[in-house]
């Protein structure tokens, strides 16, 4: 088990007041809480910080880690006393019962976790047959998987009662069957896949929402599905027939001549499949040729010469 | 162990009773009118069921009530700020 800084944690010194910690966690919990900060890393960050305010804001619990701490470094293996748990009696405040003490370190655990919850756990499976908790977690899956359906493999971590009534955490492994054409932030129910019930009580279910791993080719937005294509000056100039991919394998787009650079073409019914399917927005990009050939040079200076062209027809007047 | 369970998506047509989200959520109904009152949840059209989708919404409003003690009105103002940045931030994406 791993010594844990809950000072560093919260950027403070030793010295640091009630109120200093009371405002670092504010702070750092506006910063970093999973619902505001979608970054990956944030959740775990919140984690450490609300860890740390949970001990540091507790006088009691911040007196027996200070007692605990001197002369340790972060990260450095450590054993608590062994006559830490006859010495301490820790209230489990009603902060850490409603995070869910599992989401803590094994060092919290190990000083500030254990002997209370469970008890109470005990009790409440012996008297009232009860629902299990419902889980809720992110699946990130390839937009590609929603073009024809696919077959994911997830490991979770559920919690499970054991025969004596404590609850324990163990790895669940499911076939996930991915259908054709989900679509971001739809939610996936599992039926009796999450918590289990107390004294007889269903099963919780299994929540599970969808995102997509970046696509390097497509965008997606709801039903609607977007790509830059590149295309030749000429191509854009002249009109051209352009193979594009496809959630359905390439088509042959037609870019209509005089298309401009951010011209946007629809193709209807091109984006992820579904009962109303939705379309492939293709959004045109000129790429152009460096003029570093005799050929290319010549090709553009007979441009600048046959053309009647001003560039900045629309700067009349601020000229 | 490894099996294939049965799997539902959430659409329009999965709605729980108010008691029935309470339970799920763990929550107070007089909780649940609050946020109906701020706009936060609201029941799907004419009465006491809500979609099934709005257990998210809960969960998180739930969260941010607890985690930085906002009041009902303090909960809804963070949830539209919330809901307004992700708007503008797919329409950054969807710009770029």
């Amino acid at each position: 088990m791993e010594y844990k800084d809950y000072y560093k944690s919260l950027g403070l010194a030793k010295a640091a007041t009630a109120d200093d910690i009371k405002k670092a966690f504010r702070q750092l919990a506006r910063k970093y809480h999973p619902d505001i900060n979608k970054e990956a890393g944030a959740e775990a960050k919140f984690k450490e910080i609300s860890e740390a305010n949970e001990v540091l804001s507790d006088p009691e619990k911040r007196k027996a880690y200070d007692d605990l701490g001197s002369g340790l470094a972060p990260g450095q293996e450590f054993r608590p006393p062994p006559d830490w748990q006859d010495s301490h009696h820790f209230r489990q405040s009603a902060g850490t019962a409603r995070a869910g003490a599992q989401d803590f370190s094994d060092f919290f655990e190990e000083l500030f976790g254990r002997s209370r919850a469970r008890p109470q756990q005990r009790q409440r499976a012996e008297s009232i047959r009860m629902r299990g908790e419902d889980s809720h977690a992110r699946i990130v899956i390839d937009l590609r998987d929603s073009f024809q359906g696919a077959m994911r493999q997830i490991t979770l971590r559920v919690p499970e009662l054991t025969s004596a009534g404590d609850v324990t955490m163990r790895d669940k492994v499911l076939q996930l069957k991915i259908p054709k054409g989900i679509i971001e932030g739809k939610i996936i129910r599992l039926k009796g896949q999450g918590g289990p019930g107390f004294n007889g009580g269903e099963a919780g279910d299994l929540y599970l929402e969808v995102a997509f791993a970046p696509d390097p080719v497509f965008r997606a937005e709801r039903r609607d599905l977007s790509i830059d294509l590149p295309v030749a000056p000429w191509e854009a100039a002249l009109g051209a027939s352009i193979r594009v991919p496809t959630p359905e394998g390439p088509i042959m787009l037609q870019i209509p001549p005089n298309s401009a650079d951010g011209r946007e073409l629809h193709a209807r019914g091109k984006g992820l499949p579904g009962e109303n399917p939705g379309d492939l927005v293709v959004k045109l990009n000129i790429v152009w040729p460096r003029a570093d050939s005799e050929k290319a040079r010549a090709a553009y200076e007979t441009m600048a010469r046959d053309i009647p062209f001003d560039a900045r027809a629309g700067w009349e007047g601020a000229r | 162990m490894s099996k294939e369970p049965h799997i539902d998506i959430l659409d329009e047509s999965h709605t729980l009773t108010v008691e029935e989200l309470c339970e799920r959520c763990r929550v107070e109904v007089t909780w649940v009118e609050e946020m109906v009152a701020q706009g936060v949840i609201s029941p799907v059209e004419g009465g006491r069921q809500f979609a099934e989708v709005t257990i998210r919404t809960v969960r998180t409003a739930r969260r941010l009530e607890r985690d930085f003690a906002l009041n009902a009105s303090g909960v809804a103002l963070a949830m539209d700020l919330l809901s307004e940045i992700d708007r503008l931030k797919s329409e950054l994406r969807r710009r770029r």
